[in-house]
């Protein structure tokens, strides 16, 4: 019984403790989803703004997951019959959630919140990478602290105004906004 | 174990304790033991995170649904004008919220985002999403919807139509508000008497060299 506790957790930490490679902070890997549901389509081609369903991500610390009934507003009628949505209708049927893979998810010690890091004018593109060219999503940052910090360290680097935040693609930096970043790498900012 | 008091929510299997969070010298300790090793307790921690499921519900959902009724902070009762755009159940003719700048900018904002993959960016009903297969909407320049009450876009907004999905979950009725002021700036952009308006916006369509100009 021991043996069997304690072996993985060793295993884990050996693990985490080695340098780590792409490969292991699941850095660019593309997970097995229920839909193969792709950004490139949506934001690519429909040109569609990442808060059509992403709609807490403004306010609050997660950015939400769109329910079925949201993609339901345009698959109702667009690919009604096509079996690659045949989940989404029967979740929005029976009311339960699709069971999306999780591409992003920070150790439960990490406290994370995109409301901050939207009103201060870092945009999705910094931390997600060309969404809009993504058949299927994958992460395009390792999410290790030191990649926090190093932005943490600059932060008046890399920001932007108003809708541009959500845009993709090279867009005009926000050098003059009068809005300003502190550098904030006080441990507690991030771990409680 | 639960008192009564509780069980009116919470449908819990008797013996099962819920823990929101673990306390602060739990942590540190944790934190410590970590260090050595420890991880997959504090990686994946015994709390409901949002979107998680949690066995403390019958339906199995972490993130409870507000009960019926339930009025969010800072919001009106749920059969006020301001919330439902009708009187008595019909349309209320004006918009409650007085027109500005920023209620405008706020409206095209919200707009862009929800409304112009259908209706289109100038509201023709020919956004990129009816290119692509949806049926198309009325233009929002005919004359019954250029004359329709401000309480019934409002109405069409939170409840949908026909084929349109209802946005009432998804958009609050402030934001509502200030599409419907933002549809009725598109409505009165596309009908405006060249007459009426101010001398610089006039210039695109007197002076001649309004092909350099636009
Ligand atoms: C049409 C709806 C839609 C739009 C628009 C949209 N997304 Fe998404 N997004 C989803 C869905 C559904 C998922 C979950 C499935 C997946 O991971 O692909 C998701 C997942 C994500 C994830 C990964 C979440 C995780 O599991 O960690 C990120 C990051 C993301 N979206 C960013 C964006 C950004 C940035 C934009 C705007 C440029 C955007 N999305 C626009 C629907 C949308
Ligand atoms: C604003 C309208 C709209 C919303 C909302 C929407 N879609 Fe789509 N979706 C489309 C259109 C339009 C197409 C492309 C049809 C075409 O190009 O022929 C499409 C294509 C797709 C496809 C096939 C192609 C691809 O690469 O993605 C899938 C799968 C899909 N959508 C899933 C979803 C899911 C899941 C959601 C909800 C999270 C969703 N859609 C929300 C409009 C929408
Ligand atoms: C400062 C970096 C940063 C920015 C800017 C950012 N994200 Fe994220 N995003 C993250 C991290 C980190 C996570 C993982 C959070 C976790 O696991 O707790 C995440 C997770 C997500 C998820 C999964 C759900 C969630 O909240 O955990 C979605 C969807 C998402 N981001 C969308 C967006 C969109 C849309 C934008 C732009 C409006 C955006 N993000 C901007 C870093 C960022
Ligand atoms: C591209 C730049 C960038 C990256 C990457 C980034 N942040 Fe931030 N973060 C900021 C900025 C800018 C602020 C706002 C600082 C201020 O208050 O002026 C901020 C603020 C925060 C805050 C709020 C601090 C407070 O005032 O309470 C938290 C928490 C946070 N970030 C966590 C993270 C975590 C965790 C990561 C990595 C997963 C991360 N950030 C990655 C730029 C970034
Ligand atoms: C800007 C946010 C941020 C700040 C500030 C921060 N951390 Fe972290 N920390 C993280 C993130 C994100 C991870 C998760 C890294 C991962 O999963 O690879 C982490 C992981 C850790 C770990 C786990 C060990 C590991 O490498 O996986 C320890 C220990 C830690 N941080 C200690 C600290 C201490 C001590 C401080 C203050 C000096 C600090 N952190 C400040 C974001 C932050
Ligand atoms: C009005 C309905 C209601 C009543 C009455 C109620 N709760 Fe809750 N409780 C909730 C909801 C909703 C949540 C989820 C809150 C959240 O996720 O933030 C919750 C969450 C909790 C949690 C955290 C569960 C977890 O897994 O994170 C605990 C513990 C808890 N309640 C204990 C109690 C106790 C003890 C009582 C009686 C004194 C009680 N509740 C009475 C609605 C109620
Ligand atoms: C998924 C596509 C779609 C989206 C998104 C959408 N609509 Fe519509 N809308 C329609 C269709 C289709 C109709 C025609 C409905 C019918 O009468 O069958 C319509 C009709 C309308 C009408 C006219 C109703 C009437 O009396 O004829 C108004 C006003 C309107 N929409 C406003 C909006 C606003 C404001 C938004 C954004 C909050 C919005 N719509 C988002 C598809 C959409």
């Amino acid at each position: 019984m021991f043996g069997l506790v304690f072996f993985p957790i060793v295993a884990v930490g050996l693990a985490t403790s080695i340098v780590r490679s792409p490969y292991q902070t699941e850095q660019g890997i593309v997970r097995n989803q229920p839909v193969p549901f792709g950004h490139e389509h949506h934001v690519g081609d429909l040109g569609l703004d990442c808060r059509h369903c992403h709609e807490s991500v403004e306010k609050s610390a997660f950015a939400e997951i769109p329910s079925a009934e949201v993609c339901m507003g345009c698959h109702s009628e667009v690919w009604r019959d096509s079996p690659m949505l045949a989940p989404v209708r029967e979740s929005f049927q029976s009311g339960t959630s699709i069971k999306w893979t999780r591409v992003h998810d920070l150790p439960d010690y990490v406290y994370f919140n995109h409301s901050i890091h939207i009103h201060k004018g870092v945009a999705c593109e910094s931390c997600h990478g060309r969404v809009d060219k993504m058949p299927m999503m994958y992460r395009d940052a390792s999410l290790q602290m030191s990649w926090c910090l190093d932005c943490h360290r600059h932060p008046e680097t890399n920001r932007r105004v108003g809708d541009a935040v959500f845009a993709m693609g090279a867009v005009e930096d926000a050098v003059a906004t009068g809005k300003t970043a502190e550098s904030k790498t006080n441990c507690s900012y991030c771990h409680r | 174990m639960f008192p009564p008091a509780c069980k009116s929510c919470h449908q819990i299997n008797e013996g099962r304790r819920v823990v929101r969070s673990v306390p602060i010298a739990t942590l540190s300790l944790l934190g410590v033991l970590m260090i050595a090793g420890c991880q997959p307790h504090m990686v994946d921690q015994p709390r409901v995170d949002t979107l998680q499921p949690s066995a403390a519900f019958a339906d199995g959902l972490g993130q409870r649904p507000p009960m019926a009724g339930t009025i969010a902070r800072g919001r009106l009762p749920i059969d006020s004008p301001e919330e439902t755009g009708l009187i008595d159940g019909k349309p209320i003719d004006r918009n409650p919220l007085e027109i500005s700048d920023t209620l405008l900018a706020r409206g095209q904002q919200r707009f862009q985002i929800y409304c112009a993959p259908c209706h289109g960016a100038a509201g023709f009903g020919d956004g990129m999403v009816v290119q692509r297969g949806f049926p198309a909407p009325p233009s929002y320049h005919i004359s019954r919807l250029q004359m329709a009450p401000d309480g019934e876009l409002f109405k069409v907004i939170s409840q949908g139509r026909g084929r349109m999905p209802p946005f009432g979950k998804r958009i609050e009725p402030h934001d509502s508000w200030a599409i419907v002021a933002y549809v009725r700036a598109l409505q009165l952009s596309q009908s405006a008497d060249i007459a009426e308006l101010p001398e610089v916006d006039k210039l695109p369509f007197t002076s001649s060299e309004a092909g350099a100009l636009r």
